[in-house]
């Protein structure tokens, strides 16, 4: 009776979304949620950096005692564990939630309360080992956290490590599900797959990285919480388990996470570049086949992290040689950016800035990445700093940089205004000389033999004018990176209008108005090429603007508002505390809020509301 | 740090520096993966240099086509027409994958093999077999063909292949003396093994790789390196240790203090006298080591000893030598003890305890 007459309600009408404080936490528009991620990967990353700074001024001379073995490996853990799993990949997924939706000409992602569930979930776990420094110190076995160390020899800061990633996984799992899903399903009339701006297929493919990489690494990371909270030996030799296997599934997760960080990077290499070359990408078709082979073949190379493992010849030969495959449609894909360039009439916006920045660097780290593969080779590289140097000219010099370009390219969309040009080319050269001041000297020292994840070194090892360099090096790099947090800041307070296309860009975000409206679109967009905006600017037939799929021009209905996720969060945020203090009503009561807000959610119709758009053109 | 001033001024110049690495390596840097001194590290460093090689040639073409395209094509004032929109060249685009292949086959071919050479097990009547143990955070060195055990300080002979079986006592650690043989993992539960060989007589450093906890940093090591003579005299006096049978004064005294209950033979061995402890490293020939501490604190003096002994703690935190307040007097007594417990010292290991960087 009742579900009959709710069913015949028709949803109601309203004239503006609401912006209040609370609807922050109840938001599913795929562009507020984007925002979050924006934020709190943000924060993620300052703290981050200060970890590496403050491992830095350790590091500054041989012999310091500015923070002992204790504070050091805490902060090294947490340095790697947050840029990794709470800043990049969340800045990523920032991005990818706010404009694959508009780049398919879509309203929203599939699954909009899912959506919101994939944020809520990342908090959940970035304020559980956040809270660990308060709560008895910060794991300390590295973010690799390798077994028997993270066992049975580590402190309890290490529950925090494996509860908090196992939320931001599951969250990982759900973003994943809900972009492919979008991706396939939602995409406006015309718009192929080939038709999709590389961006949305590095979306695609980051997606199914991590659906395929985030179980296997769950799996490892149950196992451990069962060996440390119900004395299991699944790692433990002398009770018949095995300490290496903890490598193998960490490195499962651990390889195709580096594309996990790498994919969207090029995704957005791959936007800024044509747009500032005002250039179409050069073989768009060749950029996606290898996106799609460095994707596939990222899960066969994991053991190339343990050719010192002693797993013999012919397994270190085998990963030998697929992991230097991997070079090849890296290296098709370095070729499809540099002709890009070639030709174009460049502007050298600071976003363009970053984007050409990142090629030398890239490149860079792509080829030393090629010498670690080389085994024998690496039996003296691994664990030195030459890895450290490696893995930072990809993860700093390429992905950071790519995100700045993102950032720089994109804040206005979202923001509605421009970002001050002065300023971020300022940012762009304080940030790419400190870069390499930072992280070239640390080849140097790591082939001159100083080991990675060392508190302290002996003077006598003659690496201290490296250290010295690089130290000095973080902390302009440090000052860049808060020149561009002031540029966005001032931009927020006084920046110039954007407008809707900044840029003269070429895909559909920049046809929709800055900040983009809740509903992204008011008609749903008629693709008719790739970089679609730039065909209708300049095809004989076109006039400048995307042309609607159809005629109709009503209210649009809109997804409500709903506590849910985050009620859902929370009760899995409290149920975790459960687990890691071993308070079984504690973890109870998060469980039975977790079940609440599943069955409420099942039994739940949205009915969501009509928006009405007030004169509004586009 | 004989001059450490010359050194300090050629350094502001990284590039140079990597240059004069790349000649050969000198006696500065004592870890420099450059400086192989035997048949592993030589292969270890081909490959290396190799690549450097290869890679650097092409990272040169690339990295300067891409400055070339960026500054080339960048708009100039008052070009205001669109430049051809060019979508791509499918000849252009089999060929940049066809010139990557070909030269992926040059980087991956070549090394195949070093992995089957690398695995070699050494046979025959003159292989020296060793085994390594790792320890927080200290390393434990097995002498099984002579029947002794020393720590934190390895002597092979030189030109002799030895075969090394490492392992772990706790934690994941990693053997690296990089001037003799790259990285092989210590793991608990398993033994691995590889060969290495110096063909050059000399001290030689090295120290754990894999992350193993709070001092994981200071768990270092030496290989010396001696004539076959000199390693047999070495061999030799592990075989008939000094023992305390003919201490007297301070040295008897600090046996005392090393004999007492509840003190340093609980947990440590020093073959010939009945401390049999096997928590701690084995001290039989401390006097003629190279270093305290697991290397942490070089050379191996009366100063370091002291330092060490007044708080083991603040000098290595959280490791397993936890031990009352000793007086001072106990301290002088016990250097004089361990300075005692000598082996035979080879040219090189004199030259070592001397000056630590001497090779």
């Amino acid at each position: 009776m009742a579900t009959a007459e709710r069913a015949l309600r028709l949803p109601e009408v309203r004239t503006a979304e609401e912006r209040g404080f609370l609807s922050w936490l109840m938001t599913v528009d795929h562009k507020r949620i984007g925002v979050l991620y924006l934020l709190t990967s943000t924060i993620m990353f300052a703290a981050g950096g200060v970890e590496a700074l403050l491992m830095r001024t350790q590091l500054i001379r041989p012999d310091n005692a500015f923070l002992g073995p204790k504070a050091y490996d805490q902060v090294l853990t947490m340095h790697g564990t947050t840029m990794i799993f709470l800043a990049v990949i969340p800045l990523a997924a920032a991005f990818f939630n706010y404009f694959m939706p508009i780049m398919i000409g879509a309203r929203d992602v599939a699954f909009p309360r899912l959506n919101a569930l994939s944020y809520w979930l990342y908090l959940a776990g970035a304020v559980i080992l956040y809270s660990s420094w308060f709560l008895g110190g910060a794991p300390d076995a590295g973010w690799f956290n390798y077994v028997p160390l993270s066992d049975a020899f580590s402190g309890p800061g290490e529950n925090f490590y494996i509860l908090g990633l196992l939320l931001t996984g599951f969250s990982s799992i759900v973003s994943a599900v809900n972009f492919i899903t979008t991706i396939i399903n939602m995409r406006a009339p015309g718009m192929s797959l080939m038709r999709m701006p590389v961006f949305v297929w590095g979306t695609f493919l980051w997606s199914a990285l991590l659906l395929f990489s985030a179980p296997p690494f769950s799996v490892a990371l149950i196992l451990l919480l069962l060996d440390r909270i119900a004395g299991t030996g699944f790692f433990v030799p002398a009770a018949g388990g095995n300490a290496l296997m903890w490598q193998h599934l960490f490195w499962i997760m651990g390889h195709p996470e580096v594309y996990i960080l790498a994919v969207p990077a090029w995704g957005i290499i791959s936007e800024v570049i044509p747009a500032f070359a005002r250039k179409p990408l050069f073989g768009y078709r060749g950029a996606v086949i290898a996106l799609f082979a460095i994707t596939s073949l990222s899960f066969t190379v994991w053991s190339h992290h343990m050719f010192a493992t002693g797993m013999g010849p012919v397994v270190n030969d085998a990963f030998m040689v697929t992991t230097k495959l991997i070079s090849l449609p890296t290296g098709a894909l370095v070729f499809t950016w540099l002709l890009t360039l070639w030709g174009g009439r460049i502007r050298y916006t600071t976003a363009m800035l970053y984007a050409v920045g990142f090629l030398p660097v890239f490149i860079v780290g792509g080829l030393t990445g090629l010498m670690l593969a080389t085994a024998p080779a690496d039996l003296q590289l691994t664990d030195t700093y030459f890895v450290v140097g490696h893995f930072h000219y990809v993860a700093v010099g390429g992905i950071l940089f790519s995100m700045l370009a993102a950032a720089y390219y994109w804040l206005p969309k979202m923001t509605g205004k421009l970002l001050d040009e002065r300023l971020g080319k300022w940012s762009f050269w304080v940030t790419f000389v400190g870069f390499n001041l930072t992280f070239f000297p640390m080849h140097l020292s790591g082939l001159l033999g100083m080991p990675r994840r060392i508190y302290t070194y002996s003077p006598l090892l003659g690496v201290d004018v490296y250290n010295l360099l690089s130290t000095v090096g973080a902390y302009v790099l440090g000052v860049g990176l808060l020149l561009t947090i002031v540029n966005v800041v001032r931009s927020l307070a006084s920046g110039r209008k954007a407008g809707a296309d900044p840029w003269d860009a070429r895909t559909l975000e920049w046809a929709t108005p800055s900040p983009v409206p809740a509903y992204n679109f008011r008609v749903i967009p008629l693709v008719r090429s790739r970089d679609a905006l730039w065909y209708e600017k300049h095809a004989a037939d076109g006039d400048g603007r995307v042309r609607p799929s159809e005629e109709v021009a009503g209210a649009i209905h809109m997804p409500g508002l709903t506590y849910l996720p985050a009620l859902l969060s929370l009760g899995l945020l409290v149920a975790a505390y459960g687990v890691n203090f071993k308070l079984a009503w504690l973890a109870a009561l998060g469980g039975l809020v977790a079940f609440y807000s599943i069955f409420r959610q099942m039994f739940e119709a949205d009915r969501g509301y009509l928006l009405e758009p007030r004169g509004e053109s586009e | 740090m004989g001059g450490g001033g010359r050194h300090r001024k050629v350094a502001l110049v990284p590039l140079a520096l990597a240059a004069a690495a790349l000649l050969g390596g000198c006696g500065t840097y004592p870890q420099s993966d450059f400086n192989a001194v035997g048949p592993v590290s030589q292969l270890q460093r081909s490959a290396l240099v190799e690549d450097m090689r290869f890679l650097g040639v092409i990272g040169i073409i690339v990295i300067g086509l891409v400055i070339y395209a960026a500054i080339r094509f960048r708009h100039r004032p008052g070009e205001e027409e669109t430049p051809a929109q060019v979508e791509g060249n499918p000849r252009l685009e089999i060929a940049w994958w066809v010139v990557i292949a070909l030269g992926l086959i040059f980087l991956v071919v070549p090394p195949l093999r070093d992995e089957f050479v690398l695995a070699q097990t050494p046979k025959g009547p003159d292989v020296v077999h060793i085994k390594v143990v790792g320890h927080q955070w200290w390393w434990e060195f097995q002498y099984p063909d002579y029947q002794f055990v020393t720590a934190n300080e390895m002597h092979i002979p030189v030109g002799a292949k030895v075969d090394l079986q490492v392992t772990s006592a706790d934690v994941i650690h990693s053997f690296w003396a990089p001037n003799i043989a790259g990285t092989l993992d210590a793991i608990p539960g398993r033994v691995n093994t590889e060969w290495i060989q110096a063909d050059k007589p000399g001290v030689y450093w090295g120290q754990c790789k894999e992350f193993c906890g709070l001092n994981h940093a200071n768990m270092r090591l030496r290989v010396v390196a001696e004539s076959p003579a000199d390693f047999q005299k070495w061999v030799d006096s592990h075989q008939h240790p000094v023992g305390v049978a003919q201490l007297t004064g301070d040295a008897l005294a600090g046996w005392q203090v090393f004999d007492g209950p509840g003190t340093c033979k609980n947990c440590h061995t020093i073959d010939g006298t009945d401390a049999k402890g096997i928590i701690g490293p084995n001290l039989t020939g401390i006097g003629s080591r190279l270093g305290v501490a697991a290397m942490t604190l070089v050379p191996n003096d009366a100063q370091n000893l002291s330092t060490w002994l007044h708080d083991p703690q603040a000098v290595k935190p959280g490791n397993d030598m936890v031990i009352p307040k000793l007086t001072e007097q106990q301290i002088k007594e016990l250097i004089a003890f361990l300075q005692s417990q000598k082996t035979y010292e080879s040219p090189q290991v004199k030259a070592a305890l001397e000056n630590p960087l001497a090779q």
